[in-house]
């Protein structure tokens, strides 16, 4: 039982402990599936999802939903790609204006959010309608985007022995640092979980909710839009169509690792380590070579509902003790 | 001059006007205590002056400087403090977390742990607390909660303190402490206004009462050459009748048996009997296992054993639900929590507790409607029946899940602090139709941390410390009662029957 209060307190326990298990039955089944080239490839697979996730890990902290992260990332990636292809933008300044875009979308809905006191889902679920069909109004045929900068950032590696780091991985790693930063160590971060934790308190404490919820949408967004840029880099095109469904994706990965959708609770570390399970699901599947790419979403589905379902267990069991 | 001035406040919601012209004034180093019954506006003006509501017109000046406090933050910068009814710290915050949110220290690098949990400990230390700093908010007592609360207003230096009924959730013992506290601050010259119900603790603590009723402010009394009767009769507006005292006698056969009645960690076994039309009183500590009993009588709470004999047949009990079917309720603590639904009317809130008995699944509006009228005559709610229940005040709340409890027409219902946050007027009527149930043979285990409550509804008190029981008295004086919470044995010719010491 002390097993159990221990995993109930400290919620990214279980998604180690999970992590570990499925490490070693796939390392027990598969050769050389437990390597550090493995692992560079999937962070750098992974590194879309993982900077969307993190946007998302934060709103979830806030109290709040984020439904547009996968618009937002599709139409991002297709005005990297239009203004590159199409007006000669250098990659570097067409990434800083789409996040700078993303942003100020998030916030505007944000600000609608607070300002009309509407559900977030409801608020945001338009605002995916939106940046959706933005994408395919401006680009309703895939774009290939080929420039050198982009082929030479999506080639990039920093070799450190087996393992190597592509632009791709390096920067969620940083974004996960700043973001474990942010929540641990600022004010920023601890306004977040008091206004996700317990509102009324964090008003009477003079902290400002409002002003609090606008920046996590403008930060999710922020995210989402940094993740289609990313896109375009790790696939050289950008699709209005595509990251379908990713910001449900995101969300499942920051739940994995040990965030409340109630608010209040969550870290950037675990929503990484979420994530990461996810993609290493895809690895061991593809190492079963047999299985088809549908088998992938039913282990995902299957690999979710089990987690909360032991947490829920877990914290029934810490308490009646 | 001084410290806070109110004039010719007037604040207006749909339909009521809540606050009506209220002039009103706090000197420094003085306790004000406002006083009146719910929807007088205490609380209203309690929210105008903590920034929660912003006035339709008059004039708030803080050392005579005119302000207009948009929301918390800005009434914090006016220095105007507030303390809250409800704990208002963040759960999974450490206490040092909650104490010095949005005031931080910070180096390059962020925030400064160390720093901020010294600091923390210092602010604890100048209110006489002394705790683990690191802890979690949710894992130390409500009481302490609050005064952590009240540490951290205090720490913002305000001018003047507004408490709005901070001692709702408090222990007698962390009142008295609450109290010294308040008395020290005003010694250092801290203006403070205290919102309250308990008449008792307004006379404890005030230098001057000011009394509202219906939005306007009816007087302003010196705490010394008034007396609680005097400040009831502003209250309510007219001159007071002696309340009705009526208990009801013991005698009668036990409807309601029940034997060793426990919960693993929780209670220990307590074996409990309840006559028909009896008013069986139930008493204890915070902690002591009130809530506990209660919750595990109706089968609330998972792994409750007992035996429970339902007029002389053994039943078998594992949820509030299969209790309601022998006519057992009860009407929780935690109201907002366990007891309504805010987002429904007080109609629909009162015919669920009907619904049990209705013969069709489909129950007529009209039918609904007035049974919903019936209720609310008869408990004196305010409001009306399509109104949505999250828009009450506490104590009408309180009200509608009577309504509720009674529509259903129970055999036994179990109270759970049910004049909590309630008014006086609401109180003796509350009172007076729980003792008109009991005399039609509703029987009623009555739980209140008011003793003089118990002592005037119940001739028979059980008295429960750290959870098992800790005896039974009859005819017993509030002082009785707080000897043995505290810890002293009953002694034989104390629960022997028909010992005559009545009120102290």
């Amino acid at each position: 039982m002390k097993v159990a209060r221990f995993l109930a307190e400290r919620p990214l326990a279980l998604t180690l402990v999970v992590f570990g298990l499925f490490a070693a039955f796939a390392g027990a089944r598969y050769d050389g599936i437990l390597s550090w080239r493995v692992l560079a490839n999937l962070i750098e697979d992974d590194a879309e999802l993982g900077l969307a996730a993190l946007g998302a890990t934060f709103v979830l902290i806030g109290g709040g939903l984020d439904l547009s992260i996968g618009a937002v990332c599709a139409c991002s990636g297709v005005l990297v790609a239009t203004l590159v292809t199409g007006h000669g933008v250098e990659p570097a300044l067409a990434f800083g204006c789409v996040t700078a875009v993303g942003a100020a979308f998030g916030a505007f809905q944000g600000w609608v959010i607070e300002r009309a006191a509407l559900p977030p889902f409801l608020v945001t679920l338009a605002g995916l309608f939106l940046a959706r069909s933005a994408a395919l109004a401006l680009a309703p045929e895939s774009i290939a985007v080929d420039h050198p900068t982009l082929a030479a950032l999506g080639d990039a590696r920093l070799e450190l022995g087996d393992f190597s780091f592509g632009v791709l991985g390096g920067a969620w790693l940083l974004a996960t640092l700043g973001g474990a930063w942010l929540l641990a160590l600022s004010r920023f971060g601890r306004a977040v979980r008091a206004v996700g934790g317990n509102p009324r308190a964090a008003a009477n404490f003079g902290l400002r909710p409002a002003r609090v919820r606008i920046a996590l949408y403008a930060l999710s967004a922020g995210c989402a839009a940094l993740a289609g840029a990313a896109h375009v880099v790790y696939g050289g095109s950008a699709s209005a169509i595509a990251a379908n469904g990713m910001e449900l994706d995101a969300i499942a990965a920051a739940v994995i690792g040990g965030t409340a959708l109630s608010g209040g609770v969550g870290s950037a570390f675990g929503t990484a380590l979420g994530v990461l399970l996810f993609g290493f699901i895809q690895t061991v599947i593809l190492f079963e070579g047999t299985l088809g790419a549908g088998w992938t979403r039913i282990a995902v589905g299957a690999l979710f509902l089990g987690f909360v379902a032991a947490r829920r267990l877990i914290e029934r069991w810490a308490r009646a003790t | 001059m001084n410290a806070l001035e109110l004039a010719r406040i007037t604040k207006s919601f749909p339909g009521v006007r809540a606050l009506d012209g209220v002039d009103f004034e706090v000197r420094a180093g003085e306790i004000h205590a406002l006083v009146g019954q719910n929807g007088a506006g205490k609380s209203t003006l309690a929210k105008v002056l903590t920034g929660l509501e912003r006035p339709d017109s008059g004039e708030l000046r803080v050392g005579g400087r005119v302000v207009e406090p948009r929301d918390p933050r800005d009434a914090l910068a006016c220095g105007l403090g507030a303390v809250h009814q409800e704990v208002d710290l963040v759960p999974e915050f450490s206490l040092a977390e909650n104490l010095l949110l949005g005031r931080e220290p910070r180096r390059w690098w962020g925030i400064e742990r160390r720093e901020l949990e010294a600091r923390a400990r210092a602010a604890l230390a100048e209110f006489g607390l002394d705790l683990d700093v690191r802890r979690p908010a949710k894992s130390v007592p409500l009481g302490v909660q609050q005064l952590v609360c009240i540490a951290r207003a205090i720490a913002e230096r305000p001018h003047v303190l507004v408490y709005d009924e901070p001692t709702a959730s408090l222990e007698e013992r962390e009142v008295e402490r609450l109290f010294a506290e308040m008395r020290r601050l005003a010694a250092s010259g801290l203006a403070q206004v205290f919102v309250a119900h308990s008449l008792e603790q307004v006379f404890a603590i005030a230098d001057r009462i000011t009394v509202l009723r219906d939005g306007r402010r009816v007087g302003t009394f010196e705490a010394a050459a008034t007396t609680p009767h005097a400040i009831v009769e502003a209250m309510l507006g007219g001159a007071l009748g002696a309340a009705p005292v009526r208990r009801v006698a013991t005698d009668a056969a036990a409807w309601l048996d029940v034997r060793a009645l426990r919960r693993a960690g929780a209670l220990e076994p307590v074996d409990l009997t309840v006559a028909r039309g009896e008013v069986l009183g139930l008493v204890g500590l915070v902690g002591s296992g009130r809530t506990e009993l209660a919750r595990a009588l109706v089968g609330a709470n998972d792994g409750v054993h007992g035996e429970w004999r339902v007029d002389g047949r053994a039943v078998r009990i594992g949820s509030p639900r299969e209790a309601a079917a022998f006519g057992l309720v009860l009407s929780p603590e935690d109201r907002k929590v366990d007891g309504l639904c805010l987002g429904l009317t007080v109609r629909e809130n009162i015919a669920l507790g009907a619904q049990r008995r209705a013969r069709f699944a489909l129950q007529s509006r009209r039918a609904e409607a007035e049974l919903a009228e019936r209720w609310i005559r008869a408990l004196g709610i305010a409001a009306r029946p399509e109104q949505r229940v999250g828009t009450l005040s506490g104590g009408n709340q309180q009200k509608v899940i009577l309504a509720r409890l009674f529509a259903a027409e129970p055999r036994l219902v179990v109270l759970d602090e049910p004049t909590r946050g309630v008014d006086v007027g609401a109180k003796s009527q509350l009172e007076a139709r729980i003792a008109e149930c009991a005399e039609r043979g509703l029987s009623v285990l009555f739980i209140s941390s008011e003793l003089d409550e118990v002592v005037r509804r119940a001739r028979r008190v059980l008295v429960l410390r750290e959870r098992r029981l800790a005896g039974e008295l009859v005819d017993a004086t509030t002082s009785d009662l707080r000897r043995m919470m505290a810890g002293a044995e009953a002694s034989p010719d104390e629960t022997a029957r028909g010992r005559g010491a009545h009120g102290e």
